[in-house]
């Protein structure tokens, strides 16, 4: 039972982890994410990986959209500009992964400011459009740069060696990219407690108030950008090394689309946003493909309606949740907790 | 090798295919300048809207109805049944949200195109259809050059659609309301117009004249639940446009259309799909109110 | 059928549990047991764009299940087919193939959907080998050193070019154009093409790039107006575009005789457009590597297969089975005519193994599926044949010998 705030200074209230249970749930969190490779099948592993470098990606739609306002609709293409230039630097370079994951990272940041630049001069609406458009150039230069991105075909790359161990079963892989996804929440809850983090907030809620108080909006939006697409770059570069073989069709609009109606459901502007909105897009498809199961006995080819009515599905939770629950899952959850720690004093 | 008439042939090309553009983009201009809400979704109810006739017309086909009484019943049906999904939209989805910030109304109609994607493709399946063409496809000679009849036609058509949704904008006493409601909607309100009701007509106009953009283009590109990416690319034409200009739609419209067609006689095919997208850009950094648009944006 | 339920409902039970997270502690591995049949996993393109392909495909694959099992299935156990909706999407094919390699039922063939997801599986082949085949005839996966477990059931799009091209040398055509689609699949032998018409002396005016399906017709006929070739070959459609080309070209009073590939001969097309828009694709040809079905006099496998889905359906079966069936159908033969030569040279059947069956695959009666024997080359079999199109009675018929290259 929580029924006051015991904070008695700044330092508590700002805590990264806020009260003891928190710390507790993570660190159960973390000792059940370790199990998990030991307890599943090698395609539930490869689902969690899954989830884990959508986590990544959404993470940094978070912090653009959910915190900054800008509303993004290129961040597929940017996640294929990082999962490219993995690629390209291994087959052209052959540099290591350790420089190369950084490496990626940097350049799909310069690629996110540089689409970023817009927003200089416009907002709102503008903005949106104008990563619409930046979507389909990046894919349609990922699709006739023959030469470098191989085209239509994609690119095969080499799977990451650490200490002689090959990352290519599920396993490894779980393991290499679970801990980076962790890392990466954590380093954007730490974000928020910064000035950088506030100044997006800032930005979000009155720009022109923001300005007056000192905040540099070209300066931070900028940074919101790169910072966004750098985590679009940590997730497409692992996803290269998930898949080993990439494709400029996985990075098109539906892409962008997925990544938004997971922040939207998930919780925009929420830590935990990404982890439920990451979870929600990977189950869905899941469960109708269980749901249609049931059903295939009765006809054959009941599955036709599997992947429309995945579409529909995620179309329908935007809308939902837009105009019922804007604050997403995560919202939910917090209230879910609230009531309970709350107990038996809770409304 | 410079072959003028092959350069004249692409061009005239462009501008038909202008015309449709045109007839898609009043829509999104008509929605945004009644509600302020930019419909990503419009691509996806002009394809809904393609499919509602394609669906009148085959029930009639199907009964052995000579060509003038396939269209004389389907093409109003066709309409009603867009006009209603207009409706439906804008009182479930949009009304809720109305007067609130923009990223939660951009998100329902993105949400939109998957919905109506999703449900294209469960009721009519996601093979490619060819619905009835209103004009058959015909190509005359004038010397030789080659001149599409059924893209002539639908140019026309489109073309005259245009005029007068457009005359009756300005003249017409709901379009003198939705004009009202556009520069202050409390105002409008304040002086008598029935608010919603203008929204919900701007929505009906927009689905009525994309249903008939659909029909129009399902026979020259084939029928399928994402006949609605054009829809997408037409958003250059609005941006061009101004976003609030209703004539720069239409001089918008035939320069993407004519830009498009260059694009892929002179580097091929493939850049067609592009050139639109680039424009966007270009526009968005150089001059962001389009070429008729109203100085008022948002900046910074 | 009650069998196949209980699976799904178990592997769903248990993947959602561990899904879920908290509740994974104490689900069961499940014991295994020695398999007691062959399954084959695949993806179809269910939905997307080549919706009405896959499902056609799917329900004329799971009869040749239903019909091989009643036969007594391959080397006495029976098949069981498993199958997952890819929309022709190969991520999502991938995701497919990991599920039932991970499954508890190992497949021993996989069939893939699309030539984008033969390259993404081509790495997690190698960690988990599988023996796999599927309807991509991209000339990249003929390569035993760098596709080692993958194999293309008829000729490469490049052999189907060379087929094509002496055919046009044979009737002393000089001016030709490609016109293809933006996909992997139209580029796949452009290249190879031009080359090989420069060697056969035959000029290639043209290469048109179109959209894979809704393609804006009029300026590309322009161009194909402009070139004025004598041939036109159309590749990397299957049910849309190809038809409208050829349409208006027609219309703009062209005498360009139009060759196709496999993917665009379907004889449901050709008839649907034929009644729709007249008989402009009169004497359309293309070259496919395996026979119609109405061929089936020559084709006792056909006829077997006639027989089983006439006393299944009775009045409903058309009597006629679609080339994109044909060609799925002839991937599980090939995948069975390896298997029951593992069984039988007393080898565990295990993915190399049956490779080594496949590529001693030499001079092999398909039973009318193809014309000459099958000998497996390079992963591949290099052979096909040149069929015409007659409206008058809607038969594709031969107008060549069986041209093996």
């Amino acid at each position: 039972m929580i029924i006051g705030n015991y904070k008695s200074n700044y330092n508590s209230d700002e805590s990264f982890f806020g009260d003891w249970p928190n710390k507790f749930a993570f660190i159960l969190l973390c000792l059940l994410l370790v199990l998990i490779p030991f307890i599943s099948s090698g395609y539930v592993i490869f689902l969690f990986t899954q989830v884990a470098v959508f986590i990544i990606a959404i993470v940094g739609l978070n912090i653009l959209t959910g915190y900054t306002g800008l509303v993004s609709l290129g961040h597929g293409a940017l996640v294929g500009v990082g999962a490219y230039a993995t690629a390209i630097l291994q087959s052209q370079f052959n540099l290591d992964f350790y420089i190369n994951i950084p490496l990626s990272i940097f350049i799909t940041s310069l690629v996110g400011v540089f689409f970023g630049l817009p927003s200089l001069r416009i907002r709102g609406l503008y903005l949106t459009i104008s990563t619409l458009a930046a979507s389909f150039i990046i894919i349609f230069i990922l699709r006739n740069w023959n030469s470098l991105t191989g085209g239509d075909s994609g690119l095969i790359l080499d799977p990451i060696e650490i200490f002689g161990i090959k990352i290519i079963s599920e396993n490894n892989k779980y393991f290499f990219i679970v801990p980076l996804a962790i890392l990466s929440i954590l380093f954007a809850q730490n974000l928020f407690r910064t000035r950088i983090g506030r100044a997006f907030i800032a930005i979000r809620d009155a720009d022109l108030s923001a300005e007056i108080i000192g905040v540099n909006i070209v300066k931070f939006k900028l940074m919101a950008f790169g910072l966004g697409a750098a985590y679009a770059g940590l997730a497409g570069s692992l996803w290269a090394y998930n898949f080993l073989a990439i494709l400029p069709s996985q990075f098109e609009l539906h892409l962008s689309i997925l990544f938004l109606a997971a922040l939207v459901v998930g919780g925009s502007a929420q830590t935990l946003g990404p982890v439920f909105g990451a979870f929600f897009v990977v189950i869905i498809p899941e469960l109708l493909k269980w749901a249609m199961g049931f059903l295939t006995p009765l006809n054959p080819t009941i599955m036709e309606y599997t992947a429309p009515a995945n579409s529909f599905v995620y179309g329908i939770l935007i809308i939902v949740f837009m105009i019922f629950e804007p604050m997403g899952i995560a919202s939910i959850w917090s209230r879910f907790w609230n009531y309970v720690g709350r107990w038996p004093f809770s409304p | 090798m410079f072959d003028p008439i092959f350069l004249i042939e692409n061009s005239i090309t462009g501008l038909f295919s202008g015309g449709i553009y045109a007839l898609i983009g009043l829509g999104v201009v008509f929605i945004f300048r009644a509600t302020k809400v930019f419909n990503f979704a419009h691509g996806a109810v002009m394809m809904f809207g393609a499919y509602f006739y394609l669906t009148f017309s085959e029930i009639l086909i199907s009964f052995g109805s000579p060509n003038w009484l396939i269209f004389l019943i389907s093409l109003p049906l066709t309409f009603t049944a867009s006009a209603l999904l207009g409706m439906i939209i804008e009182k479930f989805l949009m009304r809720p949200m109305m007067g609130q910030h923009p990223f939660p109304l951009i998100m329902i109609t993105i949400g939109l195109i998957s919905v109506l994607e999703g449900a294209a493709a469960m009721i009519w399946t996601p093979a490619a259809q060819y619905p009835k063409p209103l004009f058959p496809l015909n190509i005359d000679f004038i010397g030789s050059l080659a001149i599409n009849r059924q893209m002539l036609f639908s140019f026309i058509l489109a073309i005259i659609i245009f005029l007068i949704i457009s005359i009756l904008f300005v003249r017409s006493r709901s379009g003198v309301a939705i004009r009202a409601t556009a520069t202050d909607q409390s105002t409008a309100a304040l002086m008598g117009i029935n608010v919603s009701g203008v929204f919900s007509l701007s929505w009906i106009i927009a689905c009525v004249t994309g249903s008939l953009a659909g029909i129009l283009l399902a026979p020259l590109n084939s029928l399928t639940p994402t006949l609605g990416i054009v829809g997408l690319s037409v958003i250059s034409v609005v941006i061009l446009g101004g976003l609030d200009s209703i004539i720069g739609v239409l001089i918008a419209a035939f320069i993407i259309g004519w830009v498009e067609s260059m694009a892929s006689h002179f580097f091929g095919g493939q850049y067609k799909e592009i050139v639109p997208y680039i424009i966007v850009l270009l526009i968005i950094i150089i001059k962001p109110h389009g070429l008729m648009g109203t100085r008022q944006i948002d900046r910074l | 059928m009650k069998k196949k339920f209980n699976l799904n409902r178990r592997s769903f039970l248990k993947n959602s549990a561990a899904l879920t997270g908290a509740f994974a502690f104490g689900v069961p591995s499940i014991i295994r047991a020695e398999p007691k049949s062959w399954v084959m996993a695949s993806s179809f393109p269910l939905t997307g764009p080549f919706a009405a392909a896959g499902s056609m495909g799917l329900k004329d694959y799971l009869d040749w299940v239903e019909m091989t099992n009643s036969t007594g299935g391959i080397a006495g156990k029976k098949i069981k087919p498993v199958y997952d909706d890819s929309a022709y999407v190969p991520s999502k094919s991938l995701a497919n193939f990991k599920k039932a390699m991970s499954a508890d039922d190992k497949p021993v063939f996989y069939g893939g959907d699309s030539t984008g997801f033969m390259k993404l599986v081509t790495p997690e082949l190698n960690r988990t080998p599988v023996l796999c085949g599927g309807t991509s005839f991209s000339s990249e996966l003929a390569d035993p050193k760098t596709h080692p477990y993958q194999f293309i059931s008829g000729p490469t799009y490049n052999s189907m070019f060379d087929i094509l091209l002496q055919h046009i040398k044979s009737k002393g055509g000089k001016k030709l154009a490609f016109i293809y689609s933006d996909t992997e699949f139209g580029k796949d032998p452009i290249e190879h093409g031009v080359s090989k018409a420069k060697s056969l002396g035959i000029d290639v005016v043209l290469k048109e790039i179109t959209k894979p399906a809704g393609a804006e017709i009029m300026t590309h006929i322009s161009s194909l107006r402009r070139a004025d070739p004598e041939y036109a070959i159309l590749h990397g459609y299957v049910t849309g575009v190809w038809p409208q080309i050829i349409g208006g070209a027609r219309k703009a009073k062209m005498s360009t005789k139009f060759l196709g590939t496999f993917w665009g001969m379907e004889k449901i097309i050709a008839d649907a457009v034929t009644k729709q828009s007249g008989p402009f694709l009169e004497g359309y040809a293309g070259v496919t590597p395996y026979r119609y079905f109405y061929e089936a006099k020559e084709a006792p496998s056909y006829g077997k297969f006639f027989a089983f889905l006439k006393s299944k359906y009775g009045d409903e079966f058309p009597g006629y089975v679609s080339t994109w069936s044909v060609q799925i159908m002839f991937t599980y033969e090939i995948a069975k005519l390896a298997i029951e030569k593992t069984v039988n040279a007393d080898k565990e059947v295990n993915a190399k193994n049956l490779v080594e069956s496949l590529e001693a695959i030499k001079n092999w009666d398909s039973g009318g599926y193809m014309g000459k024997p099958v000998s497996i080359e390079n992963h591949a079999i290099a052979q096909g044949r040149v069929y015409s199109y007659k409206t008058s009675n809607g038969l594709f018929l031969p107008i060549s010998d069986w041209i093996t290259t």
